[in-house]
């Protein structure tokens, strides 16, 4: 049903309101960023330098890295624009460009979830592939069809792993002297095959709770959950994201989680609290699945999309044996934001209205509404693909072969 | 030129920016990477240069193969441990010291720790912490009065050990497993002769002498010298020599040799221990070490005659569910101590422990089976038995 102002114009626009336009939502998105780069910094920098494992030049790292990412994505962009635009050639000018097009947020997002030790060099490639790629080609700010962070996270990801796991890895110098479970994260330990136990996926990096604190080994930033959640609330309260979309994402993921749990044997709230406090899935459910520009515009299409989100990162995580599932996920999912708008915008509109027959219309088969089919579509898909996951990962994990699960696909 | 700059000033900001920006993060990234390969593979040679005065220089060389094992703190295993690095350490005169970083083992495995040799006096000069995973609260705890006694350490010292700091003897140990093995490869690099004395150990028993035994609760006789010269020795919770059963004081050397072997000696139950006796009420203090790090201690109240439990009181800090956890498999039974009074009300039934442990109490039943054991044998020594 459609909704109108129940007042008489005019009609004040929202952007029009200094509080609501688009430079207070990346300020209030930059400022969530606060929290959890802080923590990175903690983790990886300060408290390692407490161990007496680094020096202090080695503790400022992580934030410089970050920042490294921000910069150097502004200047792409700012590269970008010089070379494409012909208006462009003051620095006024081109700082005016640069201010509306929020150059700096998808490398600080790349660096976030790359791993400490990436060379600067992998760093830059990335941001090559995020901002110039995933981002100015597709027209900038607002055009993009893909988050251009995570393109440049996947690009790095399939291409330059080798060289990142050479050049140091993703566990600082206190992680990779306990090197309890051979150098790998949390994820990674489940993706090696060290099977479904709290002993080995929770206890060689301590307890749940330093898994929600953040103090597991992980990529710079993502590991923080805690600080995470302090940027949700944030975010929530200043109105930039809707609160359903990480909590129907993070709790699919728990709930099937639990599933997979359930059948490999594997009892209790610990696997399904180890699947979403362990890798990016936190960070990408605040800070990539909540992006206004790649994801559905209406409510009910985020929380579909939010839906699909987490039945793929249990498919890509489990039974396609993926570290990076949330990203290649969310990408995933990038494609079909506008088909979901779209059938989400139907559903919403003709839900319970009724078709209204003329009289002696007689007696006509009243057709099934479209809405009704799309609604169908999606909640069989979802169902059957999260069905798929479940009972194929805890095939997969479980000594116990389920009669049809993991035998017929 | 001015048209130059300003056709392609902008770009050419930008551009140096970039490059800036990139080359920086570049050499900060490589230093990053050059020291994280170095702290896995124990360091750079320049980080031990100046734990010997005087050094000016350092080289690595590959040090012998020498392979020991040693038995862990509170019969968790043994352990072998591993040299990461070893560094000759040159002064403008010539080589004056060694230094070797050894990979050892605490509470946790990767402890790394360097000691460093004077060639001229085969005495410890330093050590270094190179990186470590232990526990900080216990950690912590070693202060400088614990690294003060390396300080001039003699490795000629027959009974070569580490003083244990009450409360992280794991971190304390593995202190002492580096600076051994450390020994070993000296000896075989250097030809160092590492001293021994001829010395047996026949046997290491408990005292349970009512008079003496909880200050005193090991009985050892030794066999030593080229004379075979016998003495039975009281050793104390620490195994050092407190008094002497039988035969003549030996020296200080030997005294420190019995120290070793019997601290070495893997055949006693030493995870349990009598903390407290008294003859008046019979009430007997017993404690064991499970899976929190403060130990089980239990009060037992003995019959007249020594020889049955009239009653007990269990005050234990155990946690069953996170034993659980690890272990990964169910626990069934109560809340804490019921695992502990199971033990001992299985052994009051009939005298004879038939419960060998609980499921899911992977820590504490071990270490209950320790103490109805060590009570049973008191028991069995003071009283009448069964």
């Amino acid at each position: 049903m459609a909704r109108f102002a129940n007042v008489k114009a005019p009609y004040l626009r929202l952007t029009d309101d200094r509080k609501y336009g688009t430079g207070t939502i990346q300020r209030d998105f930059m400022i969530a960023l606060l929290p959890v780069i802080l923590f990175a910094f903690y983790k990886n920098g300060v408290l390692v330098y407490l161990d007496g494992n680094i020096t202090l030049l080695e503790m400022f790292y992580p934030l410089v890295f970050i920042l490294a990412g921000g910069f150097l994505s502004t200047l792409l962009e700012a590269l970008f624009f010089i070379v494409t635009d012909k208006s462009v050639r003051t620095m006024k000018a081109l700082g005016t460009k640069l201010s509306v097009s929020y150059a700096a947020i998808p490398g600080l997002l790349l660096a976030m979830i790359l791993p400490l030790y990436t060379p600067i060099w992998v760093l830059l490639f990335g941001c090559i592939a995020a901002t110039l790629v995933a981002k100015m080609l597709f027209g900038g700010f607002g055009y993009n069809v893909f988050n251009p962070a995570l393109i440049g996270y996947l690009a790095v990801a399939f291409t330059l792993y080798g060289v990142i796991q050479d050049a140091g890895g993703a566990l600082n110098a206190s992680e990779v002297i306990l090197d309890a479970a051979g150098g790998a994260t949390p994820l990674g330990a489940l993706v090696e095959g060290q099977g479904l136990s709290y002993a080995a996926l929770v206890a060689p990096y301590g307890t749940l709770w330093d898994f929600f604190l953040g103090t597991i080994p992980g990529a710079i930033a993502e590991t923080g959950s805690l600080a995470i959640l302090i940027a949700y609330v944030w975010l929530v309260a200043r109105k930039v994201i809707r609160w359903y979309v990480p909590a129907v994402y993070v709790g699919t993921v728990f709930l099937l989680s639990w599933a997979i749990g359930a059948i490999a044997g594997a009892d209790g709230v610990w696997f399904p609290l180890y699947s979403i406090l362990s890798g990016g899935l936190m960070f990408g459910a605040v800070f990539m699945a909540t992006e206004p520009v790649t994801t559905p515009r209406n409510p009910l299409g985020k929380i579909v999309f939010a839906l699909f989100l987490g039945v793929f990162t249990i498919l890509f995580r489990f039974v396609g044996d993926l570290a990076e599932g949330v990203a290649t996920a969310i990408v995933f999912m990038n494609i079909f934001t506008m088909p979901i708008d779209n059938w989400t915008a139907v559903i919403r509109s003709e839900f319970g209205s009724k078709t209204v027959f003329a009289k002696g219309a007689g007696r006509i088969k009243k057709p099934i509404p479209k809405y009704v089919v799309k609604l169908i579509v999606l909640v069989v898909l979802i169902a059957l693909i999260g069905l798929y996951g479940v009972l194929k990962a805890g095939g997969m994990f479980s000594a116990s072969i389920l009669p049809f699960a993991g035998r017929l696909f | 030129m001015k048209k130059i700059i300003a056709k392609h000033g902008l770009t050419a900001a930008v551009v140096s920016l970039l490059v800036l920006v990139f080359a920086f993060g570049g050499v900060y990234s490589r230093f990053m990477t050059a020291q994280i390969a170095a702290r896995a593979n124990g360091g750079t040679g320049t980080d031990y240069i100046d734990m010997m005065t005087g050094a000016t220089s350092s080289e690595v060389f590959a040090t012998a193969d020498v392979v020991k094992t040693y038995a862990l703190a509170d019969d968790r295993g043994d352990f072998t441990p591993s040299v990461l690095a070893s560094y000759r350490l040159s002064s403008d005169a010539g080589e004056i010291g060694v230094v070797y970083v050894v990979s050892s083992h605490g509470k946790f495995p990767g402890i790394q720790i360097a000691f460093a040799f004077d060639l001229a006096t085969d005495e410890v000069v330093a050590v270094k912490v190179v990186a470590q995973a232990e526990t900080p609260a216990y950690y912590g705890t070693l202060d400088a009065a614990f690294f003060a006694q390396f300080d001039g350490m003699a490795l000629a010292d027959v009974g070569l050990a580490v003083d244990a700091v009450a409360g992280a003897t794991y971190s304390s140990k593995s202190f002492e497993i580096a600076l051994l093995y450390a020994r070993e490869h000296y000896a075989v690099d250097y030809g160092f002769q590492i001293p021994s004395i001829a010395i047996t150990l026949n046997s290491l028993t408990r005292n349970f002498d009512l008079a003496t035994f909880i200050a005193m609760p090991y009985v050892a006789d030794v066999t030593y010298g080229e004379d075979d010269v016998n003495v039975v020795v009281y050793l104390d919770a620490a195994f050092d020599v407190a008094g002497v059963l039988s035969g003549t004081e030996p020296a200080a050397d030997v005294k420190a040799a019995i120290k070793s072997l019997a601290a070495a000696d893997a055949s006693l139950n030493t995870r349990a221990s009598f903390v407290q006796y008294d003859p008046d009420s019979r009430e007997l203090v017993m404690q064991t070490k499970g899976y929190s790090s403060n130990p089980i201690r239990v009060t037992i109240v003995l019959n007249a005659t020594l020889d049955a439990i009239v009653s007990y009181e269990v005050d234990s800090h155990e946690t069953y569910s996170e034993e659980e956890a690890i272990e990964d498999s169910g626990y069934g039974g109560g809340e804490v101590p019921w695992v502990e009074n199971s033990f001992i009300d299985d052994y009051r039934l009939d005298g004879v422990l038939d419960v060998d442990a609980v499921g899911g109490a992977s820590y504490t039943s071990p270490a209950m089976k320790a103490l109805v054991a060590l009570l049973d044998q008191f028991l069995g020594s003071v009283g009448g038995g069964d």
